[in-house]
């Protein structure tokens, strides 16, 4: 596609399974279409250079920085944000419910950046160690916990995980 | 804050690259994006027009042709870290490449990106110095083979003009036996480096050093390689060659003071970094079998 | 932050002085300069507009010369302010013939602020480097195609 234009350009994308269309602006980053297009407010906003984490979601089963892509850069793109992972209402995912029992989040800002950086940690490293676990999760800053908690938090999600073999869909 | 307005074009094929940069005066190319979009977030950067080259096949090889690898300039750093042909014939690049920010920015960001951004510590360039490789700037009239050193000017400004386009990193091939190692020091895991160390190290059949290719980052304006094949030639690579390749390096660099660390500092760390990452490099030639 | 070095100028250390004082000469010299309002006697205010690489903005500088020693040496104080930050610079300029051309240097103690991004802070003073050098190069240029003045002029 060529295409060029002053003003709006029309994205086509899925997210958590939907499909949506929608014209925007160029300048329109991902992290902005899916909240203030989409609704999904799940994923935040926090540093906008890519250092924070808190915007982290997942685009064709890769972890990206939604602050650091224009939402027309997803055109054709499967997108899953922290609103995409629990199978329903009642039926958390592993990791999230990994995060409430270990006390992993206080304020929840970094949280949904967390989740999906933990996700694609496991997908790789389905056994990770607490060096690789802290390795794998440095891009994601958390004010209030400390990390130790979020740490302990994937540790049970990776056991739970290996131990249902329902394991990550990737 | 939110970046300036701009018109955004998507190209395919080289061809409509090089249209849409003729087209348009105030035109940058984005493909990552992890350095660039940074910088339009806080209006550093504002370019008019984006030209986005992320769907340009022709640019995402990675083929080992001969004693080289070609690697395109859209390859991402975590397919590079991934594939069998660049863990086989480039670990430098690999252990460089991993310290490179986090996953998501490796998921993301590219290798070309990384050396036409040209940042003073960039991991990618300081591998790039210390492997030799040659890089294959293209236009609507041709193309032109251009060797690292020449090609990164100072900091954030390469030997690439606005109609110009990276397509093509070319890196040879270490020779059998040669190690190599790659030491970073910053504030946390995935920052910008302080200083970085890349070594290689070839041995002969007595253990001797055959060969040795250094480059630093964070102790110029953009990632140097620097001569001490005389401090280390001919001989095994003990603690006093070590230091006394370290000195050679103090000798020929003069860190400045930034926002981040002193100068001196820096020319500490380099004299540290340096011998560790020689030393880990000799050891892991001399463990290799003859 | 030291901010230091030289150039190398084809021209009288005469002339050489005159044209870095000469606010007509710093406006066509500054890269991307679009207006200099003369403040006050060797006071300055400056507007560029930076495009180097991916960086580009339009930034506000003011400038002031003193301590004149014509033909010698003056110092200068600036600071600027844009999208990539903040910076301030202080120090002396000095002028030494070299056979029948001039070598400038310059010393600045700098110290740059405001900016938000790692990059943005590593970015100034590399920026402001090449910048100066765009400087005196484009002075050079200027004092070549122009006639110098006479020899024995130096104001007081």
């Amino acid at each position: 596609m060529n295409e060029m234009t002053t003003n709006r350009i029309s994205v086509k994308l899925t997210v958590n399974g939907t499909i949506y269309t929608r014209a925007v602006e160029p300048r329109l980053l991902l992290s902005d279409f899916l909240r203030n297009e989409l609704g999904l407010t799940g994923t935040h906003v926090g540093c906008e250079h890519g250092k924070c984490g808190a915007c982290t979601v997942m685009v064709d089963g890769r972890a990206v920085r939604a602050c650091l892509m224009f939402a027309i850069q997803a055109e054709g793109a499967s997108v899953e944000t922290i609103e995409g992972l629990a199978a329903g209402a009642d039926s958390l995912h592993p990791i999230q419910r990994a995060f409430i029992d270990c006390h992993g989040l206080q304020c929840g800002f970094c949280t949904p950046g967390m989740i999906n950086s933990t996700r694609a940690l496991l997908a790789t490293n389905p056994v990770p160690t607490d060096q690789e676990i802290r390795q794998g999760l440095a891009g994601n800053i958390c004010r209030c916990t400390g990390y130790v908690n979020i740490v302990k938090a994937v540790r049970q999600a990776a056991a739970e995980m290996r131990a249902s073999e329902t394991g990550e869909g990737a | 804050m939110k970046p300036k307005a701009f018109d955004y074009v998507r190209v395919d094929t080289l061809p409509a690259l090089f249209v849409a940069l003729q087209a348009h005066d105030d035109a940058k190319i984005i493909a990552g994006g992890q350095s660039l979009v940074p910088m339009m977030n806080f209006r550093v950067a504002q370019p008019e027009v984006l030209v986005d080259i992320n769907g340009i096949e022709a640019l995402r090889h990675i083929q080992r042709d001969g004693m080289r690898l070609r690697i395109g300039a859209m390859a991402r750093y975590q397919d590079l870290i991934d594939s069998p042909q660049v863990r086989a014939c480039l670990p430098l690049l690999v252990e460089a490449l991993g310290h490179v920010g986090y996953p998501a920015i490796r998921n993301r960001g590219t290798l070309g990106g990384s050396v036409v951004h040209n940042d003073p510590s960039a991991e990618g360039g300081v591998a790039l110095c210390c492997l030799g490789a040659e890089l294959v700037v293209a236009s609507a009239t041709g193309e032109r083979v251009v060797p690292i050193a020449d090609f990164l000017v100072t900091t954030y400004l390469t030997d690439i003009a606005p109609h110009e386009v990276l397509t093509e990193i070319r890196i040879p091939v270490p020779e059998p036996r040669t190690g190599s190692a790659f030491r970073e020091v910053a504030k946390r895991v995935g920052d910008f480096a302080i200083v970085n160390v890349a070594a290689l190290v070839s041995v002969g059949a007595n253990e001797e050093v055959s060969a040795v290719s250094l480059a630093l980052g964070g102790v110029a304006e953009t990632p140097v390689a620097i001569d001490v094949s005389r401090a280390l030639l001919g001989r095994p690579l003990d603690a006093t060659r070590a230091t006394e390749a370290a000195r050679l390096v103090d000798e020929a660099t003069d860190p400045q003071d930034d926002n981040v660390a002193g100068g001196a500092y820096k020319r500490h760390l380099a004299g540290v970094l340096v011998k560790q990452a020689l030393t880990a490099a000799y050891a892991d030639a001399t463990a290799m079998g003859a | 932050m030291k901010f230091e070095g030289e150039s190398r100028l084809k021209g009288t250390r005469a002339a050489v002085w005159h044209a870095l004082v000469d606010p007509a000469v710093i406006e066509r010299c500054t890269p991307g300069c679009q207006s200099l309002a003369i403040m006050a006697p060797d006071d300055f205010e400056l507007v560029t507009k930076v495009g180097i690489a991916s960086i580009s903005g339009t930034y506000k500088g003011r400038m002031r010369l003193g301590e004149k020693v014509a033909g010698e040496r003056y110092a200068m104080s600036a600071e600027g302010a844009g999208p990539i930050g903040t910076m301030s610079v202080a120090g002396v300029v000095t002028l030494a013939d070299v056979g029948d051309e001039t070598l400038v240097g310059y010393a600045f103690e700098a110290t740059v602020g405001g900016a938000m991004t790692g990059m943005a802070q590593r970015a100034l003073l590399p920026i402001a480097k090449l910048l100066t050098k765009q400087f005196f190069k484009s002075v050079d240029q200027l004092l070549a195609a122009e006639a110098p003045p006479a020899a024995d002029e130096v104001e007081p």
